[in-house]
């Protein structure tokens, strides 16, 4: 590899010492930057003759922690893995590096009318790869599914620097599935440098439309209604007046003054379908008691009443210094009473929150908005955070539903499952990896060595 | 327990009962109504039958999902819900095995085959959000979630699906529903009144030619790459095929087959549930 592959210094140490989950921090030793899945098996070689851990990284807009480099030692970027290897568009597939930008790839063949379907929120800069590691969603996830429905193959290097592949052009043939461990598995079993990737057609017609409702909980009945009519939308997002009131300020949102939440709603498939299944959900929101509903007549207009759902968290960042995005998951007829938790936790610990979420798949993130130079503000994010988590699993919900374990929530896992089922998940992590030296520290918990390092990470208050 | 003579199979009513049989036997060959056996390896071993348990766990239709346990009939789940206006995510028009309402929910996961429905709710895989499952010692673990999006650990419920009896027992699942309206058509194409012996995989831009080529074909779903036939087609363009007695071609690659080999000894380390596959 060139020198130019390799970046230290103090400088590359503090812009790596996390992603965008700023709560735990630790300096890596140096970066990499490979251009070749063959040059990151001789980086991992290297690093297991050295007995050096080494953690994978993207665009680092993870919000668990997963591209933070736990232990030390080397972050393995994807960023210079940017080259598309193969387009099939007759096939609808793509087989391309993984540090590819996931909007990238749709910007490449929309003219030829497809796109890739996950549309996380940082889709302009976050990473195929990143999206692997983390299975990640996004607003069209509730019809279109998430990553791991889109991916057909990987090549990865494992931790001992093997290059396999998994699947390819057609998906995984009939065996023990193992490209479901490996998308999710948030860059702990390896490194995936290259995936054949499905391309999915433009829908011919996409309806959206805006309702603005005088309270959450008449909003997110709204929702419930709204997943049980038999009509699937292709997404259905919600905002609360927080999030309104800043995007208000800096983009100059309209809204009634009445207004406490908005959903934003779009369906797509045929013209006549798309249009009909809109004006049925717009006809569930009127009864819901909608006291304003928008829908767009025109491209342009479609783009304005995505406004509020694509600027909101921008806007949050504008009017607090620190925003930190929570994640976790419920069934979406417990909608009302998880929201009104959410915003009981936030007034008892008295930070400000905002919510813009996936209301249809019951997909929640409170955004907390504090400054974290305020003594004890920190710790009292993370204790919220913790009682909203554990209020989603008392609802029947998850500990996450895009934003992955990370180090975040290592602890709120077992949560989920029983010790049994625990001591499974990290049997699985052996079948890839025979040690901790790949991504160490994540997902599964109690991992040697990372419990003492854990209070050296937390060091943003101190 | 219903037992008979040593070829028989074991029938059990509860999860003590199955615990039981599967401790004290060696050799454990999973089966579910034994519909599909046709698709399955002759498998050495006790068969033992997951047909009693049965019964709707929890139903929400308000959040489109259904937990039951994996004895339970595919038509006689799809029965008990009917009312709420949600189904499978399989095609209500095909029959047979591009349709597959047929056998048990169990058996429909563990054999995770193309359906006719695919290109609009994706693989059976896809349906299954969580499980109940119980190991070779007779240990009941759980995988996922009951929430229809969740990124918690490693999917090993999605690892379950199409593991065919290999990997331990399905109890219970979690499923995705859809609105019955979703699937009341198909875009499949029958092209002969024969039950199908293989199914294939291939690219999209294939599919014709690889009808044309196979002796007795039996149905496509274009937009999926999907051809089923009686036959093995000569040719399937980087593609893949599932066919009787469990057999799959092409033969994996020896490092994917290293890895699947030490997910097998990780979850059964006895080896003692048979596999469903021929390589």
């Amino acid at each position: 590899m060139r020198d130019d592959q390799v970046l230290s210094g103090a400088a590359v140490r503090k812009v790596y010492e996390t992603d965008a989950y700023t709560v735990d921090r630790n300096p890596p030793l140096a970066v990499v930057l490979p251009e070749t899945t063959e040059e990151v098996s001789a980086i991992v070689q290297w690093c297991r003759e050295s007995r050096v851990p080494f953690t994978p990284r993207g665009a680092g807009t993870g919000l668990s922690g997963g591209a933070m480099p736990a232990l030390g030692g080397i972050v393995i970027s994807t960023k210079k893995l940017t080259k598309l290897l193969s387009t099939d568009l007759e096939n609808r597939t793509m087989l391309a590096q993984t540090g590819i930008a996931n909007l990238r790839i749709t910007r490449m063949v929309e003219g030829d009318g497809l796109h890739f379907a996950p549309d996380p929120s940082s889709q302009s800069v976050s990473t195929l790869g990143g999206n692997i590691a983390m299975n990640s969603g996004g607003p069209h996830t509730l019809k279109y599914g998430v990553t791991v429905q889109h991916v057909l193959g990987v090549r990865m290097v494992l931790s001992h620097g093997e290059i396999v592949q998994i699947g390819g052009r057609c998906g995984e043939p009939p065996g023990y599935d193992l490209l479901s461990l490996v998308v999710g598995s948030e860059g702990t079993l390896g490194i995936v440098t290259e995936a054949w990737i499905v391309l999915t057609p433009i829908p011919e017609a996409i309806q959206t439309a805006t309702a603005c409702f005088p309270s959450v909980r008449e909003a997110s009945q709204a929702v419930a209604e709204i997943v049980k009519s038999g009509v699937l939308p292709a997404a259905l997002e919600m905002m609360d007046r927080a999030v309104l009131d800043a995007v208000q300020a800096a983009f100059g949102l309209e809204f009634p003054s009445a207004t406490q939440a908005m959903l934003l709603i779009e369906c797509d498939g045929s013209p006549g379908q798309s249009s009909d299944d809109l004006h049925q959900l717009v006809e569930i929101c009127k009864k819901s008691r909608a006291i304003e509903v928008k829908v767009a007549r025109t491209a342009d207009e479609r783009m304005k009443l995505w406004t509020a759902r694509k600027k909101g968290v921008g806007a949050l960042g504008r009017i607090a210094p620190t925003v930190v995005t929570h994640d976790g998951v419920i069934p979406p007829s417990k909608l009302p009473e998880m929201l009104e938790e959410v915003y009981r936790v936030a007034e008892e610990h008295g930070i400000a929150v905002a919510n813009i979420f996936h209301a249809g798949d019951g997909n929640l993130h409170p955004i907390f908005c504090f400054d974290e130079r305020e003594p004890g503000k920190v710790d009292a994010v993370v204790k919220a955070g913790e009682e909203i988590i554990r209020k989603c699993i008392e609802l029947g919900g998850s500990v996450t539903g895009e934003h992955g374990i990370g180090v975040e929530k290592v602890d709120f896992l077992p949560l989920m499952y029983d010790e049994a089922s625990m001591a499974l998940q990290g049997e699985i992590r052996t079948i890839f990896a025979s040690d901790d030296l790949c991504n160490p520290c994540k997902v599964i918990p109690n991992a040697k060595g990372c419990i003492e390092h854990k209070v050296r990470w937390r060091g943003v208050a101190t | 327990m219903a037992r008979g003579g040593d070829m028989s199979v074991w029938q059990v009513t509860n999860e003590d009962e199955l615990r039981e049989a599967i401790q004290e036997t060696a050799r454990v060959a999973l089966v579910g109504s034994r519909s599909r056996m046709s698709w399955i390896a002759h498998q050495e071993g006790q068969n033992i039958s997951t047909e009693g348990l049965t019964g709707i766990v929890d139903f929400r239709p308000d959040d489109l999902v259904v937990t039951v346990r994996s004895g339970t009939h595919v038509r006689d789940l799809e029965q008990m819900i009917a009312d709420s206006g949600l189904c499978l995510g399989l095609s209500r028009t095909a029959l047979g095995w591009m349709g597959s309402r047929i056998g048990t929910v169990g058996g429909l996961i563990a054999l995770n085959l193309p359906h006719a429905a695919q290109n609009r709710t994706g693989g059976v895989k896809d349906w299954c959000l969580g499980m109940r499952v119980m190991r070779p010692d007779g240990e009941v673990v759980t995988f996922g979630s009951q929430v229809v999006k969740s990124v918690a650990g490693f999917d090993l419920h999605r690892v379950m699906a199409g593991s065919r009896g290999g990997l331990g027992v399905i109890l219970s699942v979690t499923l995705r529903l859809y609105p019955i309206r979703l699937v009341e058509k198909d875009s499949l194409e029958r092209l002969s009144d024969a039950e199908p012996r293989w199914v294939c995989r291939v690219p999209l831009a294939q599919v014709d030619q690889v009808v044309s080529e196979v002796v007795r074909p039996v149905a496509r779903l274009r937009s999926s790459g999907l051809v089923w036939s009686e036959e093995l087609p000569s040719e399937l363009y980087g593609g893949w095929a599932i066919g009787p007695a469990g057999r799959t071609v092409p033969r994996p690659d020896p490092m994917v087959e290293k890895l699947r080999r030490s997910l097998k000894s990780t979850l059964d380390p006895q080896r003692k549930f048979a596999e469903g596959f021929v390589s």
